[in-house]
Protein backbone atom coordinates (compact mmCIF):
# COMPACT_ATOMS: atom_id res chain seq x y z
CA UNK A 1 0.00 0.00 0.00
CA UNK A 2 2.95 2.15 0.91
CA UNK A 3 4.42 1.65 -2.48
CA UNK A 4 1.60 2.36 -4.48
CA UNK A 5 0.69 5.38 -2.89
CA UNK A 6 4.42 5.89 -3.15
CA UNK A 7 3.81 5.05 -6.76
CA UNK A 8 0.84 7.20 -7.71
CA UNK A 9 2.47 9.99 -6.09
CA UNK A 10 4.68 10.24 -9.45
CA UNK A 11 8.03 11.64 -9.68
CA UNK A 12 10.04 11.03 -6.13
CA UNK A 13 8.11 11.28 -3.57
CA UNK A 14 9.81 12.28 -0.61
CA UNK A 15 7.89 9.14 1.48
CA UNK A 16 9.85 7.00 -0.90
CA UNK A 17 12.86 8.68 -0.55
CA UNK A 18 12.97 8.94 3.23
CA UNK A 19 12.59 5.22 2.98
CA UNK A 20 15.35 4.26 0.66
CA UNK A 21 17.02 6.63 2.49
CA UNK A 22 16.63 5.17 5.81
CA UNK A 23 17.07 1.40 4.08
CA UNK A 24 20.06 2.35 3.17
CA UNK A 25 21.80 4.06 5.76
CA UNK A 26 20.71 0.32 8.02
CA UNK A 27 21.88 -1.86 5.13
CA UNK A 28 25.23 0.13 5.79
CA UNK A 29 25.38 -1.27 9.44
CA UNK A 30 24.55 -4.79 8.08
CA UNK A 31 27.08 -4.99 5.90
CA UNK A 32 29.81 -3.52 8.38
CA UNK A 33 28.14 -6.02 10.83
CA UNK A 34 28.90 -8.73 8.15
CA UNK A 35 32.06 -7.85 7.34
CA UNK A 36 32.82 -8.54 11.23
CA UNK A 37 31.27 -12.15 11.43
CA UNK A 38 33.51 -12.57 7.92
CA UNK A 39 36.04 -11.69 9.39
CA UNK A 40 36.05 -13.51 12.38
CA UNK A 41 35.61 -16.90 10.63
CA UNK A 42 38.21 -15.79 8.38
CA UNK A 43 40.69 -15.92 11.33
CA UNK A 44 39.41 -19.51 12.68
CA UNK A 45 40.05 -18.79 16.05
CA UNK A 46 39.48 -22.58 16.83
CA UNK A 47 42.49 -23.25 14.32
CA UNK A 48 40.59 -25.86 12.88
CA UNK A 49 40.96 -24.99 9.24
CA UNK A 50 43.35 -28.02 8.22
CA UNK A 51 40.80 -30.23 8.77
CA UNK A 52 38.68 -28.85 6.03
CA UNK A 53 42.07 -27.63 3.90
CA UNK A 54 43.82 -31.02 3.50
CA UNK A 55 40.77 -32.85 2.00
CA UNK A 56 40.12 -29.73 -0.12
CA UNK A 57 36.63 -28.56 1.36
CA UNK A 58 37.83 -25.21 2.64
CA UNK A 59 35.22 -23.50 0.97
CA UNK A 60 33.40 -22.65 4.14
CA UNK A 61 36.16 -20.20 4.21
CA UNK A 62 36.34 -19.54 0.99
CA UNK A 63 32.40 -18.37 1.27
CA UNK A 64 33.81 -16.41 4.47
CA UNK A 65 36.65 -14.06 2.43
CA UNK A 66 33.63 -13.72 0.04
CA UNK A 67 31.56 -12.59 2.91
CA UNK A 68 34.51 -10.03 4.05
CA UNK A 69 34.55 -8.33 0.48
CA UNK A 70 30.73 -8.49 -0.16
CA UNK A 71 30.27 -6.84 3.78
CA UNK A 72 32.19 -3.90 2.87
CA UNK A 73 30.90 -3.48 -0.49
CA UNK A 74 27.48 -3.06 0.74
CA UNK A 75 28.58 -1.07 3.62
CA UNK A 76 30.28 1.20 0.72
CA UNK A 77 27.18 0.67 -1.69
CA UNK A 78 24.63 1.29 0.67
CA UNK A 79 26.55 4.91 1.40
CA UNK A 80 26.76 6.04 -2.13
CA UNK A 81 22.46 5.17 -2.22
CA UNK A 82 21.89 7.22 0.29
CA UNK A 83 23.39 10.00 -1.86
CA UNK A 84 21.87 8.90 -4.84
CA UNK A 85 18.94 8.55 -3.29
CA UNK A 86 18.97 12.22 -2.05
CA UNK A 87 20.47 14.03 -5.52
CA UNK A 88 17.35 12.08 -7.32
CA UNK A 89 20.03 11.41 -9.78
CA UNK A 90 18.85 8.60 -12.56
CA UNK A 91 22.35 8.34 -13.19
CA UNK A 92 23.26 7.75 -9.92
CA UNK A 93 20.27 5.48 -8.93
CA UNK A 94 21.31 2.80 -11.73
CA UNK A 95 24.65 2.60 -10.95
CA UNK A 96 23.85 2.16 -7.49
CA UNK A 97 21.71 -0.57 -8.79
CA UNK A 98 23.81 -2.02 -10.89
CA UNK A 99 26.49 -2.18 -8.34
CA UNK A 100 23.64 -3.77 -5.34
CA UNK A 101 22.95 -6.80 -8.16
CA UNK A 102 26.68 -7.75 -8.50
CA UNK A 103 27.00 -7.55 -4.77
CA UNK A 104 24.06 -9.47 -4.16
CA UNK A 105 25.06 -12.14 -6.37
CA UNK A 106 28.42 -12.54 -4.62
CA UNK A 107 26.58 -12.35 -1.39
CA UNK A 108 24.13 -15.33 -2.47
CA UNK A 109 27.26 -17.47 -3.85
CA UNK A 110 28.95 -16.84 -0.31
CA UNK A 111 25.75 -18.33 2.07
CA UNK A 112 24.86 -21.24 -0.35
CA UNK A 113 29.12 -22.38 -0.53
CA UNK A 114 29.02 -22.33 3.38
CA UNK A 115 25.51 -24.03 3.67
CA UNK A 116 27.04 -26.62 0.84
CA UNK A 117 30.61 -27.09 2.22
CA UNK A 118 28.84 -27.60 5.79
CA UNK A 119 27.10 -30.51 4.37
CA UNK A 120 30.21 -32.10 3.20
CA UNK A 121 32.43 -31.56 6.06
CA UNK A 122 30.75 -32.04 8.91
CA UNK A 123 27.63 -33.83 7.70
CA UNK A 124 28.47 -36.84 9.02
CA UNK A 125 31.61 -37.96 10.77
CA UNK A 126 33.20 -40.10 7.94
CA UNK A 127 35.61 -37.59 5.78
CA UNK A 128 37.32 -35.99 9.10
CA UNK A 129 37.09 -39.83 10.36
CA UNK A 130 38.98 -40.93 7.03
CA UNK A 131 41.13 -38.15 6.90
CA UNK A 132 42.13 -38.81 10.82
CA UNK A 133 43.36 -42.24 9.23
CA UNK A 134 44.89 -41.49 6.52
CA UNK A 135 47.10 -38.16 7.72
CA UNK A 136 47.49 -38.55 11.15
CA UNK A 137 51.25 -39.33 11.93
CA UNK A 138 51.85 -39.23 8.32
CA UNK A 139 55.43 -37.82 7.46
CA UNK A 140 54.04 -35.12 4.82
CA UNK A 141 53.28 -31.37 5.29
CA UNK A 142 49.22 -32.31 5.78
CA UNK A 143 50.48 -34.99 7.69
CA UNK A 144 51.92 -32.32 10.30
CA UNK A 145 49.15 -30.56 10.00
CA UNK A 146 46.51 -32.87 10.80
CA UNK A 147 48.49 -34.47 13.14
CA UNK A 148 49.02 -30.90 15.32
CA UNK A 149 45.54 -30.19 14.85
CA UNK A 150 44.26 -33.16 16.15
CA UNK A 151 47.30 -33.43 19.25
CA UNK A 152 46.14 -29.95 20.22
CA UNK A 153 42.05 -31.09 19.63
CA UNK A 154 42.64 -33.62 22.07
CA UNK A 155 44.71 -32.01 24.55
CA UNK A 156 42.09 -29.25 24.66
CA UNK A 157 38.86 -30.59 24.31
CA UNK A 158 39.43 -33.68 26.58
CA UNK A 159 38.32 -36.14 23.43
CA UNK A 160 40.06 -38.77 21.44
CA UNK A 161 39.21 -39.95 18.31
CA UNK A 162 36.72 -39.13 15.71
CA UNK A 163 33.72 -40.74 17.64
CA UNK A 164 35.62 -42.69 20.01
CA UNK A 165 38.91 -44.41 20.89
CA UNK A 166 37.45 -47.23 19.58
CA UNK A 167 38.54 -45.04 15.45
CA UNK A 168 41.98 -46.20 16.25
CA UNK A 169 41.88 -49.86 16.56
CA UNK A 170 39.48 -50.87 14.55
CA UNK A 171 40.92 -49.40 11.50
CA UNK A 172 44.23 -49.39 9.89
CA UNK A 173 45.66 -46.12 9.83
CA UNK A 174 48.55 -44.57 8.87
CA UNK A 175 49.17 -44.67 12.99
CA UNK A 176 48.88 -48.10 13.26
CA UNK A 177 51.05 -48.66 10.94
CA UNK A 178 54.01 -46.79 12.89
CA UNK A 179 53.11 -47.86 16.03
CA UNK A 180 52.26 -51.14 17.63
CA UNK A 181 48.94 -51.35 19.02
CA UNK A 182 50.46 -52.83 22.30
CA UNK A 183 52.07 -49.67 23.28
CA UNK A 184 50.28 -46.79 21.46
CA UNK A 185 46.49 -48.14 20.99
CA UNK A 186 45.64 -44.74 20.58
CA UNK A 187 47.65 -41.72 20.56
CA UNK A 188 48.62 -40.67 23.87
CA UNK A 189 46.46 -37.65 23.76
CA UNK A 190 44.21 -39.56 24.38
CA UNK A 191 45.20 -40.27 27.68
CA UNK A 192 44.05 -38.55 30.43
CA UNK A 193 45.94 -35.99 32.16
CA UNK A 194 46.67 -34.04 35.22
CA UNK A 195 46.69 -30.19 35.16
CA UNK A 196 50.05 -29.75 34.23
CA UNK A 197 49.39 -32.15 31.22
CA UNK A 198 51.53 -34.97 32.67
CA UNK A 199 49.39 -38.14 31.89
CA UNK A 200 47.98 -39.51 34.65
CA UNK A 201 48.91 -42.81 34.19
CA UNK A 202 50.28 -44.62 30.97
CA UNK A 203 49.77 -48.09 31.92
CA UNK A 204 46.30 -48.07 32.31
CA UNK A 205 45.29 -45.82 29.55
CA UNK A 206 47.72 -48.13 26.81
CA UNK A 207 45.34 -50.95 28.25
CA UNK A 208 42.47 -48.53 27.79
CA UNK A 209 40.80 -47.97 31.57
CA UNK A 210 37.95 -45.89 31.19
CA UNK A 211 39.21 -43.66 33.97
CA UNK A 212 42.55 -43.01 32.51
CA UNK A 213 41.73 -41.73 29.24
CA UNK A 214 39.09 -39.52 27.21
CA UNK A 215 36.55 -41.81 25.42
CA UNK A 216 34.95 -39.09 24.16
CA UNK A 217 35.00 -38.67 20.49
CA UNK A 218 36.41 -35.29 19.01
CA UNK A 219 33.84 -35.03 16.11
CA UNK A 220 30.69 -33.27 18.42
CA UNK A 221 33.51 -30.55 19.06
CA UNK A 222 34.64 -30.46 15.17
CA UNK A 223 30.53 -30.33 13.61
CA UNK A 224 30.30 -27.68 16.20
CA UNK A 225 32.93 -25.18 15.18
CA UNK A 226 31.94 -25.67 11.65
CA UNK A 227 28.47 -25.42 12.35
CA UNK A 228 28.79 -21.97 14.23
CA UNK A 229 31.24 -21.14 10.81
CA UNK A 230 29.17 -22.35 8.27
CA UNK A 231 25.88 -20.99 9.89
CA UNK A 232 27.26 -17.48 10.65
CA UNK A 233 28.24 -16.88 7.57
CA UNK A 234 25.41 -18.97 5.83
CA UNK A 235 22.63 -17.51 7.81
CA UNK A 236 23.25 -14.01 8.31
CA UNK A 237 24.58 -13.42 4.77
CA UNK A 238 21.17 -14.66 4.05
CA UNK A 239 19.18 -12.27 6.34
CA UNK A 240 21.31 -9.53 4.87
CA UNK A 241 20.10 -10.68 1.32
CA UNK A 242 16.41 -10.95 2.54
CA UNK A 243 16.59 -7.33 3.72
CA UNK A 244 18.31 -6.00 0.02
CA UNK A 245 15.80 -7.74 -2.18
CA UNK A 246 12.57 -4.78 -0.85
CA UNK A 247 15.23 -2.37 -0.97
CA UNK A 248 16.10 -2.98 -4.33
CA UNK A 249 12.65 -3.56 -5.11
CA UNK A 250 12.12 -0.27 -3.63
CA UNK A 251 15.39 1.84 -5.42
CA UNK A 252 14.05 0.21 -8.88
CA UNK A 253 10.54 1.92 -8.12
CA UNK A 254 12.12 4.95 -7.05
CA UNK A 255 14.66 4.80 -10.30
CA UNK A 256 11.90 4.57 -12.77
CA UNK A 257 9.75 7.35 -11.20
CA UNK A 258 12.72 10.00 -11.95
CA UNK B 1 33.01 -65.98 43.84
CA UNK B 2 32.75 -66.07 40.26
CA UNK B 3 35.56 -68.29 39.98
CA UNK B 4 33.19 -71.43 41.12
CA UNK B 5 35.52 -74.60 41.71
CA UNK B 6 34.35 -77.79 40.18
CA UNK B 7 37.07 -80.82 40.74
CA UNK B 8 37.54 -83.56 38.55
CA UNK B 9 39.52 -85.61 41.08
CA UNK B 10 42.16 -87.49 39.05
CA UNK B 11 45.55 -88.03 41.43
CA UNK B 12 47.13 -90.17 39.00
CA UNK B 13 47.73 -87.28 36.38
CA UNK B 14 47.22 -83.95 37.78
CA UNK B 15 44.10 -81.84 38.12
CA UNK B 16 41.89 -80.12 35.29
CA UNK B 17 40.03 -77.56 36.95
CA UNK B 18 36.36 -76.62 34.96
CA UNK B 19 37.42 -73.09 35.07
CA UNK B 20 37.56 -71.32 31.98
CA UNK B 21 40.24 -68.58 31.59
CA UNK B 22 37.79 -65.30 30.57
CA UNK B 23 38.80 -62.00 28.92
CA UNK B 24 38.19 -59.13 31.45
CA UNK B 25 34.93 -57.49 31.24
CA UNK B 26 33.92 -54.85 29.34
CA UNK B 27 32.36 -52.66 32.08
CA UNK B 28 36.31 -52.17 33.07
CA UNK B 29 38.27 -52.49 29.83
CA UNK B 30 35.93 -51.30 27.54
CA UNK B 31 38.29 -52.10 24.34
CA UNK B 32 39.30 -55.08 25.10
CA UNK B 33 40.01 -56.86 23.26
CA UNK B 34 41.75 -54.83 20.68
CA UNK B 35 42.98 -55.77 17.35
CA UNK B 36 46.38 -57.78 18.16
CA UNK B 37 46.34 -57.64 22.08
CA UNK B 38 43.49 -59.84 24.36
CA UNK B 39 43.50 -58.79 28.59
CA UNK B 40 42.64 -62.08 30.49
CA UNK B 41 41.38 -61.76 33.95
CA UNK B 42 44.48 -63.34 36.45
CA UNK B 43 42.87 -67.55 37.70
CA UNK B 44 41.78 -65.85 41.41
CA UNK B 45 41.90 -68.56 44.03
CA UNK B 46 41.65 -70.98 40.85
CA UNK B 47 44.41 -73.26 41.71
CA UNK B 48 43.59 -73.38 45.62
CA UNK B 49 42.62 -76.16 45.98
CA UNK B 50 46.13 -77.50 44.34
CA UNK B 51 47.89 -75.74 47.21
CA UNK B 52 50.06 -74.37 45.37
CA UNK B 53 53.62 -73.32 46.38
CA UNK B 54 55.14 -70.03 45.48
CA UNK B 55 57.75 -71.48 43.28
CA UNK B 56 54.58 -72.86 40.86
CA UNK B 57 54.19 -70.12 38.22
CA UNK B 58 50.76 -69.69 36.15
CA UNK B 59 51.58 -70.38 32.17
CA UNK B 60 49.30 -68.86 29.13
CA UNK B 61 48.42 -70.90 26.25
CA UNK B 62 47.26 -69.99 23.61
CA UNK B 63 45.47 -71.40 20.25
CA UNK B 64 43.63 -70.51 17.01
CA UNK B 65 40.35 -71.89 17.89
CA UNK B 66 39.70 -72.89 14.03
CA UNK B 67 42.70 -74.37 14.23
CA UNK B 68 42.84 -77.51 11.58
CA UNK B 69 45.09 -79.96 12.74
CA UNK B 70 44.07 -79.10 16.32
CA UNK B 71 40.83 -80.90 17.45
CA UNK B 72 39.65 -78.51 20.79
CA UNK B 73 36.96 -81.03 21.39
CA UNK B 74 39.50 -83.70 22.19
CA UNK B 75 40.50 -81.37 25.24
CA UNK B 76 36.78 -80.59 26.68
CA UNK B 77 36.60 -84.59 27.82
CA UNK B 78 34.91 -84.79 31.25
CA UNK B 79 37.21 -87.58 32.15
CA UNK B 80 40.57 -86.63 33.56
CA UNK B 81 42.18 -84.75 31.21
CA UNK B 82 46.01 -83.58 31.97
CA UNK B 83 47.40 -81.09 29.35
CA UNK B 84 50.62 -83.31 28.93
CA UNK B 85 48.61 -85.45 27.58
CA UNK B 86 46.61 -83.64 24.99
CA UNK B 87 49.22 -80.97 23.53
CA UNK B 88 52.63 -80.42 23.85
CA UNK B 89 53.65 -78.16 26.13
CA UNK B 90 56.67 -75.61 26.00
CA UNK B 91 55.99 -74.51 22.26
CA UNK B 92 56.94 -70.87 21.34
CA UNK B 93 55.07 -68.63 19.04
CA UNK B 94 57.47 -69.52 16.54
CA UNK B 95 57.34 -73.25 16.43
CA UNK B 96 53.67 -73.24 16.80
CA UNK B 97 53.12 -70.58 13.88
CA UNK B 98 51.72 -68.06 16.31
CA UNK B 99 48.88 -70.77 17.37
CA UNK B 100 47.66 -72.29 14.33
CA UNK B 101 48.72 -75.62 14.13
CA UNK B 102 49.41 -76.24 18.15
CA UNK B 103 49.16 -74.03 21.64
CA UNK B 104 51.96 -72.21 22.65
CA UNK B 105 53.05 -70.58 25.64
CA UNK B 106 52.35 -66.45 25.44
CA UNK B 107 53.74 -65.39 28.97
CA UNK B 108 53.92 -67.11 32.53
CA UNK B 109 53.74 -65.26 35.95
CA UNK B 110 53.03 -66.05 39.65
CA UNK B 111 50.22 -67.23 41.35
CA UNK B 112 47.80 -64.65 42.20
CA UNK B 113 47.44 -63.70 45.92
CA UNK B 114 43.92 -65.27 46.59
CA UNK B 115 44.28 -63.79 50.21
CA UNK B 116 43.81 -60.33 49.27
CA UNK B 117 42.48 -60.34 46.08
CA UNK B 118 42.27 -56.90 44.12
CA UNK B 119 39.31 -54.99 44.17
CA UNK B 120 38.16 -53.70 40.94
CA UNK B 121 37.46 -50.63 42.42
CA UNK B 122 40.85 -49.94 43.23
CA UNK B 123 41.42 -49.30 38.70
CA UNK B 124 40.13 -45.61 39.38
CA UNK B 125 42.26 -44.99 42.07
CA UNK B 126 45.93 -43.96 40.80
CA UNK B 127 48.03 -44.33 43.71
CA UNK B 128 47.29 -48.32 43.19
CA UNK B 129 46.44 -48.71 39.15
CA UNK B 130 49.53 -50.03 38.65
CA UNK B 131 49.72 -52.72 41.54
CA UNK B 132 45.59 -53.39 40.81
CA UNK B 133 46.21 -54.12 37.12
CA UNK B 134 49.46 -55.91 37.41
CA UNK B 135 47.61 -58.39 40.07
CA UNK B 136 44.06 -58.65 38.40
CA UNK B 137 44.67 -58.89 34.42
CA UNK B 138 47.85 -60.64 31.81
CA UNK B 139 47.72 -59.17 28.59
CA UNK B 140 48.35 -61.52 25.57
CA UNK B 141 50.00 -60.01 22.40
CA UNK B 142 51.62 -57.06 24.55
CA UNK B 143 54.93 -57.53 23.36
CA UNK B 144 55.47 -56.23 19.57
CA UNK B 145 59.14 -56.50 19.46
CA UNK B 146 60.23 -60.35 20.17
CA UNK B 147 59.34 -62.00 17.28
CA UNK B 148 61.52 -60.05 14.95
CA UNK B 149 64.60 -60.59 16.74
CA UNK B 150 66.22 -64.10 16.02
CA UNK B 151 67.79 -64.13 19.66
CA UNK B 152 64.58 -63.56 20.97
CA UNK B 153 63.84 -65.44 24.13
CA UNK B 154 62.35 -68.70 23.63
CA UNK B 155 59.32 -67.58 24.88
CA UNK B 156 57.45 -64.70 23.22
CA UNK B 157 53.99 -62.54 23.90
CA UNK B 158 53.83 -62.25 20.25
CA UNK B 159 50.74 -59.92 18.90
CA UNK B 160 47.57 -61.49 18.33
CA UNK B 161 46.03 -61.46 14.44
CA UNK B 162 43.55 -59.12 13.67
CA UNK B 163 40.30 -60.64 13.25
CA UNK B 164 41.15 -63.99 14.57
CA UNK B 165 39.31 -66.09 17.38
CA UNK B 166 41.81 -67.67 20.04
CA UNK B 167 41.20 -70.36 22.68
CA UNK B 168 43.30 -69.91 25.82
CA UNK B 169 44.33 -71.73 28.63
CA UNK B 170 45.99 -71.62 32.24
CA UNK B 171 48.08 -73.95 33.42
CA UNK B 172 49.69 -74.15 36.74
CA UNK B 173 53.55 -75.50 36.81
CA UNK B 174 56.12 -76.31 38.68
CA UNK B 175 59.08 -76.06 36.38
CA UNK B 176 58.25 -78.21 33.90
CA UNK B 177 56.16 -80.47 35.48
CA UNK B 178 52.22 -79.34 34.87
CA UNK B 179 50.22 -79.43 38.31
CA UNK B 180 46.69 -78.24 37.01
CA UNK B 181 45.17 -76.91 34.14
CA UNK B 182 41.81 -74.88 33.79
CA UNK B 183 39.83 -75.71 30.71
CA UNK B 184 39.91 -73.73 27.44
CA UNK B 185 38.40 -70.24 27.60
CA UNK B 186 35.55 -69.34 24.87
CA UNK B 187 36.70 -68.41 22.15
CA UNK B 188 37.68 -65.07 21.94
CA UNK B 189 37.54 -62.77 19.01
CA UNK B 190 40.20 -59.92 18.48
CA UNK B 191 39.27 -56.81 16.74
CA UNK B 192 39.10 -56.61 12.68
CA UNK B 193 41.60 -54.33 11.21
CA UNK B 194 39.15 -52.58 8.77
CA UNK B 195 40.49 -50.02 5.83
CA UNK B 196 39.75 -46.93 5.81
CA UNK B 197 39.46 -46.61 2.17
CA UNK B 198 35.97 -48.68 3.15
CA UNK B 199 34.28 -45.61 4.97
CA UNK B 200 32.06 -44.41 2.53
CA UNK B 201 32.66 -39.99 2.73
CA UNK B 202 29.54 -38.83 0.80
CA UNK B 203 27.21 -36.53 2.79
CA UNK B 204 24.59 -38.64 2.66
CA UNK B 205 21.29 -36.33 4.13
CA UNK B 206 22.04 -32.70 3.66
CA UNK B 207 21.04 -30.10 6.43
CA UNK B 208 17.25 -28.74 5.99
CA UNK B 209 18.83 -24.66 6.39
CA UNK B 210 21.15 -25.80 3.81
CA UNK B 211 18.58 -26.53 0.84
CA UNK B 212 16.32 -23.80 2.57
CA UNK B 213 18.82 -21.27 1.82
CA UNK B 214 19.95 -22.31 -1.64
CA UNK B 215 16.87 -22.38 -3.03
CA UNK B 216 15.55 -19.11 -1.71
CA UNK B 217 18.36 -17.54 -2.74
CA UNK B 218 18.74 -18.89 -6.57
CA UNK B 219 14.86 -17.75 -6.54
CA UNK B 220 14.90 -14.67 -5.74
CA UNK B 221 18.51 -14.24 -7.80
CA UNK B 222 15.51 -14.80 -10.68
CA UNK B 223 13.56 -12.36 -9.24
CA UNK B 224 15.59 -9.54 -9.38
CA UNK B 225 17.05 -10.52 -12.46
CA UNK B 226 13.87 -10.86 -13.88
CA UNK B 227 12.98 -7.33 -12.35
CA UNK B 228 16.06 -6.11 -13.89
Amino acid sequence: AVLQAAMSEGRGSTLMMALLVAGNLFLALCGLALYAVAIWVATDGYRLYPLSAVSGKDDIFAGSWIAIFTGFAFFCAAVYGVFAALRESRAMMLLYLVLMLVIYIFEAASAITAATHRDYLVGNSNLIKKQMLTYYADDSDPGRQVTTTWNRVMLEVNCCGTDGPLDWISYNSTFRSKFPTQEYPWPLNCCKRKDNFEVLNLDACRIGDWNYMNYKGCFDHIEFVFNQYAWAICWYGFAVLMFVLPLMLLAMVYYLKL
Amino acid sequence: AIWCIVLSSCVCCGWSLSVKPEAVSPRLLRFNPTQSTVSLAKPLCVFDSVKPTNEMMVDVYVVHSLSGTYSLKSLNLSTCVVATLTFETGKTYKETNGGTETPYKATSFGIPNCTSPPNPADLSVPQRIDKTLDEYLVRIGSNPTCVGEPEAEAFCNAPLSDGTSYRFKYLLVNGTTTIAETEWSESILTRKALSPDEIDTWIGKRSGGGIVVTVILSLLLFLLLGAA
